[in-house]
């Protein structure tokens, strides 16, 4: 006789999150569609209260492991450090897209509906361990995605550019899902941590090695490495500035989390398959994602190639997984995606606050002589350029440090040395920016550009609270945060 | 009895008919189409492996991936529309704003 599984409370804690941004989805829609309550304003109160009611709830996600729904849901460290990271990042990018050109379009009961909705998707996807749940949240997050790309602004650009997100992605996907298929096949169990599991007495099986090289070809289309990159400069350029900064910064904690549940157990049973692979993409991510970014005029389009080239050394450390002793490994991952979020939210909030609906893509050369006019923007922008350089005394340098530690304790001299070089082509244009900031005189008028509003903006205090921590992660908190993710990491290792 | 490996060989092929077809064809409702055909290839590897595990978790996984193909036409031809509304074509050859 089969029963039902007793629902406990600790269910529904887990689950609060997630529950939460989907009812206040449905709210929105019914919203939009109504006759008194389709106005921005009651839009904003119920996204605002939708947002932070989530993340009160994921705050109090349990800390210690436990799986729902026969492993549709986890609760746990990760899960909760990802869950809270994509919500404060959703929060962030709605004080910025409130006081952006775009924000009136934003604010509408179908878009900030779908927003919430494919929050709600990615939630699902950092604290899943089945494969079946794992697939919906990826496609909730990404068709939300492209919807959102092609609709807040619909202009030729931004619908170029959504389709052929729309096109990679979906390919993405189905590679995704067909290695899925072929490890579910080989192992009889849909979820993760059996896959995982399963592996060892498998690993050398034909079908296997296919199944585990598509997997992995599928989270590096997700992830925008080189050569599965080319949808990400054009989505970046393409979208609106604010869902540009949330594509950038949540895709990849939500892809990397799914990683991490993946590669720390399995990377180094299947590494004659995922280890050369992996490499390649590194190496390549790194090599053309800086060369690329050095040639670009358009300012969305050079931070695109500079996150290709960030998630490089991030696959850096994940090649550094091959080995046992996985601990070191995963905290430089967990601390260079934490670094990566806090500059890409900061520099994009520097172009958020320079944009005017006349000129939406600004160039390079439009910062020229920006110390002048807006001093403190200069600053920030120069501690982020600083940063995504690797230059102390900034996190860039210290995730830098951690990630290239952990690489040297495994060997990988070869892959370190590129990863240097690289760092090295990337100062030339991370400086070039900061120059034409400081010394350069204004190429054109600043009338294109938004003048100060002197008065508080949210914008400016995303900017303020990322400047700060990225230099306090730069000088004194390094330690303090990493003794904080071992936990976390022991946690991963585990499975 | 047919070895469930000849499933996998029949799904891979259709699935590359698909990756041809995304990357080849220069119609939008192709290329949809191709994202189907991908889509539906791993179904036929789920219900074989299902089939031949025993187990029914394969052939949920198909009715989700169904759905989830379903939600991504629907997007997929509304951009189509909106693209075909402003160009008034569907060829692929026209979106080259965003290069480099």
């Amino acid at each position: 006789m089969f029963s039902f599984p007793e629902i406990t409370s600790s269910f529904y804690y887990t689950a609060a999150p997630v529950l939460i941004l989907v009812a206040g989805s449905m709210v929105a829609l019914l919203q939009g569609v109504s006759q008194g309550f389709a106005s921005r304003r009651s839009i904003e109160v119920t996204a605002w209260l939708t947002i932070f009611a989530a993340i009160v709830a994921a705050a109090v996600i349990p800390g210690e492991q436990a799986e729902f729904l026969a492993g549709g849901l986890l609760s746990g460290n990760l899960a909760r450090t990802g869950q809270f990271a994509i919500l404060a990042i959703a929060a962030c990018v709605m004080m910025m897209m409130r006081e952006h050109h775009t924000g009136a379009s934003f604010f509408r009961g179908e878009v900030a509906s779908i927003f919430l909705m494919l929050v709600s998707g990615m939630l699902v996807m950092v604290s899943s361990d089945d494969l079946v749940t794992l697939f919906v949240g990826l496609e909730l997050a990404s068709i939300g995605l492209y919807v959102i790309l092609g609709y807040v602004q619909p202009n030729r650009r931004s619908q170029e550019g959504a389709i052929k997100y729309f096109i990679l992605g979906s390919v993405a996907a189905a590679i995704l899902l067909f290695g899925f298929a072929l490890l579910y096949a080989a192992t009889g169990t849909m979820r993760l941590s059996g896959i995982v599991a399963a592996l060892p007495s498998i690993a050398n099986h034909g079908w296997v090695r296919l199944g585990a090289l598509l997997t992995l070809v599928g989270l590096g289309f997700k992830l925008a490495l080189v050569p599965f990159h080319m949808w990400a400069p054009d989505a970046y350029e393409s979208a609106p500035t604010g869902i540009t900064a949330f594509m950038a910064t949540t895709v990849k904690v939500m892809i990397l989390t799914v990683a991490l549940r993946l590669f720390s157990g399995a990377f180094s049973t299947m590494s004659e398959v995922w280890y050369p692979a992996m490499l390649i993409l590194a190496v390549l991510s790194m090599v053309v994602g800086n060369i690329m970014a050095l040639v670009q005029t358009n300012l969305k389009r050079m931070l695109a190639y500079s996150s290709i080239a960030h998630s490089g050394y991030m696959a850096v450390a994940i090649c550094a997984l091959s080995t046992t002793a996985t601990g070191l490994p995963i905290r430089a991952i967990l601390f260079y995606l934490l670094t990566y979020v806090l500059v890409s939210l900061g520099a994009f909030a520097v172009v958020m606050s320079l944009e005017t609906a006349e000129n939406d893509q600004l160039t390079i050369d439009d910062l020229s002589g920006l110390a002048k006019k807006r001093p403190w923007l200069a600053l920030s922008m120069t501690v982020f350029m600083f940063s995504f350089g690797g230059m102390p005394p900034t996190a860039g340098f210290i995730g830098k440090f951690f990630v290239f530690n952990a690489a040297l304790t495994n060997h990988l001299y070869g892959l370190v040395f590129i990863g240097i070089i690289g760092s090295a082509i990337s100062l030339f244009y991370y400086l070039r920016l900061v120059v034409r900031m400081y010394m350069a005189e204004p190429v054109a008028p600043f009338g294109a550009l938004k003048p100060a509003s002197g008065g508080f903006t949210l914008t400016a205090a995303v900017l303020a609270i990322a400047v700060v921590t990225t230099v306090l992660l730069g000088t004194i908190l390094p330690g303090e945060v990493m003794e904080r993710l071992v936990d976390t990491a022991t946690e991963v290792a585990r499975k | 009895m047919i070895p469930v490996e000849n499933y996998f060989i029949l799904s891979s092929l259709v699935f590359l008919c698909g990756l041809a077809g995304v990357m080849f064809r220069r119609n939008l409702i192709m290329v949809l189409m191709s994202i189907e055909l991908m889509l539906n290839a791993v179904n036929i590897i789920f219900v074989a492996a299902s089939r031949h595990l025993a187990q029914v978790d394969g052939q949920i996984m198909v009715l989700f991936v169904i759905t989830v193909a379903a939600c991504e036409a629907a997007v997929g031809l509304a951009m189509v529309i909106a693209l075909y509304r402003r160009y008034g074509t569907v060829n692929t050859e026209f979106l080259r704003l965003l290069r480099g």
